[in-house]
């Protein structure tokens, strides 16, 4: 039982390491999803099922209900104040952390690379794993990311649940049904775990099928339907109370998938993520854990114009990645220093091609990514020092070593007509270092301040990428080998104030960029799309930033009832020139939720300003501003153990004509929608 | 004992190997990869005239070989002077060509070449006029062959702008178009006469490749130069396969000569 203590304090220490600088959004065990944002300096509690016998697995947050069930990865991804969601259709959205998208964060299932294969970025990674399959979600800022590899914006990672090894409980598990009406959209799910004394296994399941939507004022907006599933495998094994071995199997495949604001929608979209991971926990001794981890994945993707109207030339344009790696952590605790080393390496290969089909002519074939390969390896260093009860400093630092190499010569060959030579690798070395000063100031309040530098590689559309369409700006984009690395030297402070009732908590950012990449005109070249407005070539731009902040208060007057508001503004500019493009304008969303035992209702009022503040040279428009009204409630009963949990809600209740200004092509969100989910867990 | 006799058994096979090689090679022209298109023998001097080419024979830019052999001795001649008149008899015209740069046989062969303007399946003969250096032996052979029709336009003739004189285009290469960079050549040729085609030489060329079905070009293109003998040679970039047309224009100092010419590639 000592021991047991021991350990258990250890594995909660250990988590508050990695709790350093991450706002996490908390899943329950069995899905459920907490409304709750953990605070930066508060402990993320792994619901960590390491252990057995007495340790419980019970997450030590309170039990709440979703807000919906069976809301996808990216709107839970939106619940995190910082980040905002790129919208091309209603299906994958793109997310973007302090103003900035996929290509300059680290996005992660499990800590495993994956990589969309999509050229025009319809398969945020996000949209392959499915909330009923995860545990949590880390979201770091900036330098401090550099765990899961070096970025400018930060890192995501999404980490899945698992099998649970609960011997008390042989069979546990879910199954729900969830309907809602603005897209006449079913949603149905199921988990099933089975837990041995040693071992565990797990199986869940996603299905869900959209058709149009309708917008505020009831139009019916075409190419937003959407078909996926999504199934995962899990298993957990302890030979002993120190050793965990973990596979994970995920499956995702989508069907159909319509993108309002581009000119052609998905056929389909697979993913296959497979995961081994072995971690031991030694009780004695200053390592504390050992963690080995393989993994590969292979994505796919294919587009689709024939169900379009007046299409040119038809065109499939399918893709894959394939990617496999591994990871060695080791945590190492000493004195004042709790050190975490990782070690991580991956092998990665991405192939887009394009063929184009006119009638009574040959076929005109491309490759929009060359056949690329990637092999990345990096070391990460953390040292998180307790310089006394109330002051801690942690240094992280990563050095990553990056090669690209064009495999098909067709490719080389495609680039000379650019007069580049993409023949040779191409070697990167990149640098990560972040210094975070934290302070407990007084029993009620605490700040922190981290500052940083930190590079990234430009994405494989920004260095090989061949007339690749942004349907955005109307440009074909073209890749530059030889663009330099984006920089960046970083900025992020907070404060938080905790009263019994009230709590208020306060972030800022502040990140300088050099040599930041964008596509910059080149008026000599002809565009290759038809009606293409011109051709793009990645360039550094010399300097940038982008500043934001965000602010959440919360107030419980009284114990049943809470009052919530969360700010954000993030403001991004070209120094010396225009606003960066695709930027969130000034967001708020507050509400006020009544409490039961057993359930609640929730009257929500999202609101947005206006974007004036637009790049005309990337075709942006202005945004106006717009608020909305949704309503929630949850309610569950108990049968024995096992409980029925009813959700509902109308979002949109006055039907508003809107749209947020990240969405693509003018298409407005949704109009009025009802949903109806229904789930019996035991 | 025993290896001794399997090594003087190796070394004789070496030896009687390397006797073989020393023997004289009845035919020392390396045709391989060429098509045989006919052969005659001169109406004086004893020779035998052996044409091949690097296709079959279509109506565009030709490379021809001829290989000169001794009638008598069947030895290939080397070192002659060489004169071509390709020409449709029943036509009464003749086609623009280019004879061997050089008295020197490459391999054996002599590399030539002749536009042929139109395709038939008779109709066209080659006279080759060779003069053998070695022994001053001189003939004519008239070798007959069919020239077929090509898939795509390799040839043509035009009317300049200008001063309306009449002037042959010719397709010269790229032969295996690729996506990116490839050289570029036409050659132009004054028609003169029926009979008489001399090298165009003092235009300027200008070249902007196009998908018809998309109707966007590719960028970085070099324009053809005049490198000799009416050959004038550039590059072309191709961004990627299908069906591309290579607009031409054609300038004599600052007077259009042709504007509308092309040259159609698929691959």
């Amino acid at each position: 039982m000592h021991r047991l203590a021991y350990k258990i304090f250890f594995i909660l220490i250990s988590s508050q390491a990695i709790a350093q600088q991450q706002d996490s959004i908390l899943f329950f065990m069995e899905g459920n999803i907490t409304e709750r944002i953990i605070g930066l300096n508060e402990v993320l509690v792994k619901p960590s099922c390491d252990c057995i016998g007495e340790c419980s697995c019970k997450p030590t947050v309170k039990e709440n209900y979703s807000l919906n069930r069976f809301s996808a990865t990216d709107a839970l991804l939106e619940k995190n104040s910082r980040i905002s969601l790129i919208k091309r259709g209603n299906f994958a959205f793109e997310p973007v952390l302090n103003g900035m998208a996929s290509d300059r964060l680290n996005l992660t299932i499990d800590g495993m690379k994956i990589f969309g294969a999509c050229t025009d970025k319809m398969d945020p990674i996000t949209s392959y794993v499915e909330p009923n399959n995860m545990k949590s979600v880390a979201v770091q800022h900036g330098a401090a990311g550099s765990m899961y590899g070096s970025g400018i914006g930060g890192s995501v990672n999404m980490e899945t649940n698992g099998a649970t090894i609960n011997p008390a409980k042989k069979f546990s598990g879910e199954a729900g049904m969830g309907f809602q009406s603005a897209s006449l959209g079913a949603n149905a799910l199921f988990m099933l775990n089975y837990s041995s004394k040693r071992w565990a296994l797990m199986t869940n399941g996603v299905y869900r099928k959209f058709q149009n939507y309708r917008a505020g004022g009831g139009k019916e907006i075409n190419y937003t339907q959407f078909e996926k599933w999504n199934g995962s495998v899990s298993g957990k094994y302890m030979p002993t109370d120190n050793d965990v071995l973990r596979f994970d199997l995920i499956m995702d495949e989508g069907y159909n998938i319509g993108y309002a604001a581009l000119p052609m929608d998905v056929l389909y979209a697979k993913a296959r993520i497979f995961g081994l991971t072995y971690q031991h926990l030694p009780c004695h001794g200053v390592v504390e854990k050992y963690e080995v981890k393989l993994y590969g994945n292979s994505v796919s993707h294919s587009m689709d114009d024939t169900k379009r109207p007046n299409v040119a030339i038809h065109m499939d344009m399918p893709g894959t990645t394939k990617t496999f790696g591994g990871y060695f952590d080791t945590q190492i605790k000493k004195n004042k220093h709790r050190i975490t080393l990782r070690t991580d390496g991956y092998h990665s290969n991405a192939r887009a091609e394009m063929t184009m089909y006119p009638v009574n002519e040959a076929e005109m074939f491309m490759l929009t990514w060359p056949d690329v390969d990637k092999l990345d390896v990096g070391i990460f260093v953390q040292d998180v020092i307790e310089l006394s009860g109330k002051n801690r400093l942690s240094i992280n630092a990563r050095l990553e070593y990056l090669n690209t190499q064009v495999m098909d010569e067709f490719g080389v060959q495609q680039a000379s007509v650019f007069n580049q030579d993409v023949s040779k690798p191409n070697h990167r070395l990149l640098k990560v270092i972040s210094v975070s000063y934290m302070r407990t100031v007084s029993k009620s309040v605490s700040a922190w301040v981290t500052a940083g530098y930190t590079e990234r590689a430009p994405s494989l559309t920004e260095q090989y990428g061949f007339y690749i369409f942004n349907a955005y700006d109307g440009y074909d984009y073209i890749g530059n080998v030889n663009i330099k690395n984006e920089k960046a030297a970083q900025a992020d402070a907070g404060v938080q104030w905790k009263h019994e009732k009230a709590e208020l908590r306060f972030t800022g950012f502040y990140y300088r960029l050099f040599d930041y990449i964008l596509g910059a005109k080149d008026n000599t070249m002809d565009a290759m799309t038809i009606n293409a407005n011109g051709v793009k070539f990645s360039k550094n731009i010399p300097e940038t930033f982008m500043t934001g902040g965000n602010l959440e208060l919360s107030y419980s007057p009284v114990k049943m009832v809470k009052l919530s508001s969360v700010s954000s503004y993030t403001h991004g500019e070209i120094v010396g020139g225009n606003p960066l493009p695709l930027i969130a304008p000034f967001k708020n969303i507050s509400s006020v939720k009544w409490l039961h035992q057993r359930g609640f209702v929730m009257l929500e009022c999202e609101s947005a300003a206006a974007q004036h503040r637009i790049n005309p040279e990337f075709g942006e428009r202005t945004t106006a501003d717009y608020s909305i009204i949704n309503v929630r409630a949850g309610y569950f009963f108990p049968i024995g153990e096992k409980k029925i949990t009813l959700n509902a809600g109308i979002e949109n209740l006055l039907d508003k004509r809107y749209r947020t200004h990240l969405t693509w092509g003018g298409i407005p969100q949704q109009g009025i929608n009802g949903y109806l989910n229904i789930s019996f867990s035991f | 004992m025993k290896l001794l006799f399997a090594g003087v058994l190796i070394l004789s096979s070496i030896l009687t190997g390397c006797k073989k090689d020393n023997d004289p090679d009845p035919d020392p022209s390396n045709t391989e990869g060429l098509v045989f298109v006919g052969q005659a023998y001169t109406n004086q001097g004893s020779m035998l005239v052996k044409l091949y080419a690097s296709d079959s024979l279509y109506s565009a830019y030709s490379n021809l070989f001829i290989e000169l052999r001794d009638s008598a001795s069947s030895e290939v001649i080397s070192n002659a002077k060489i004169t071509l008149l390709p020409q449709m008899e029943m036509m009464g015209h003749a086609a623009p060509f280019e004879n061997p740069s050089s008295t020197a046989a490459i391999n054996g062969l002599f590399p030539c070449a002749v536009v042929f303007q139109m395709p038939a399946d008779m109709g066209w003969t080659l006279d080759v006029t060779a003069k053998d250096l070695a022994t001053n032996n001189e003939g004519t052979a008239r070798i007959a062959f069919a020239v077929k029709s090509p898939t795509l336009t390799r040839t043509s003739v035009i009317t300049a702008l200008n001063d309306g004189s009449k002037i042959v285009i010719s397709y010269v290469q790229p032969q295996e178009p690729k996506v990116g960079m490839n050289d570029f050549e036409i050659t132009l040729h004054r028609k003169e006469t029926m009979m008489s085609f001399p090298p165009a030489e003092n235009y300027t060329v200008e070249i902007e490749p196009e998908m018809p079905s998309m109707g966007h070009g590719s960028p970085n293109n070099v324009n053809p130069i005049h490198t000799g003998n009416g050959h004038y040679k550039g590059q072309v970039n191709f961004t990627m396969t299908g069906e591309w047309n290579i607009n031409l224009r054609i300038m004599d100092g600052s007077e259009a000569v042709d504007t509308t010419s092309y040259f159609v590639v698929t691959f």
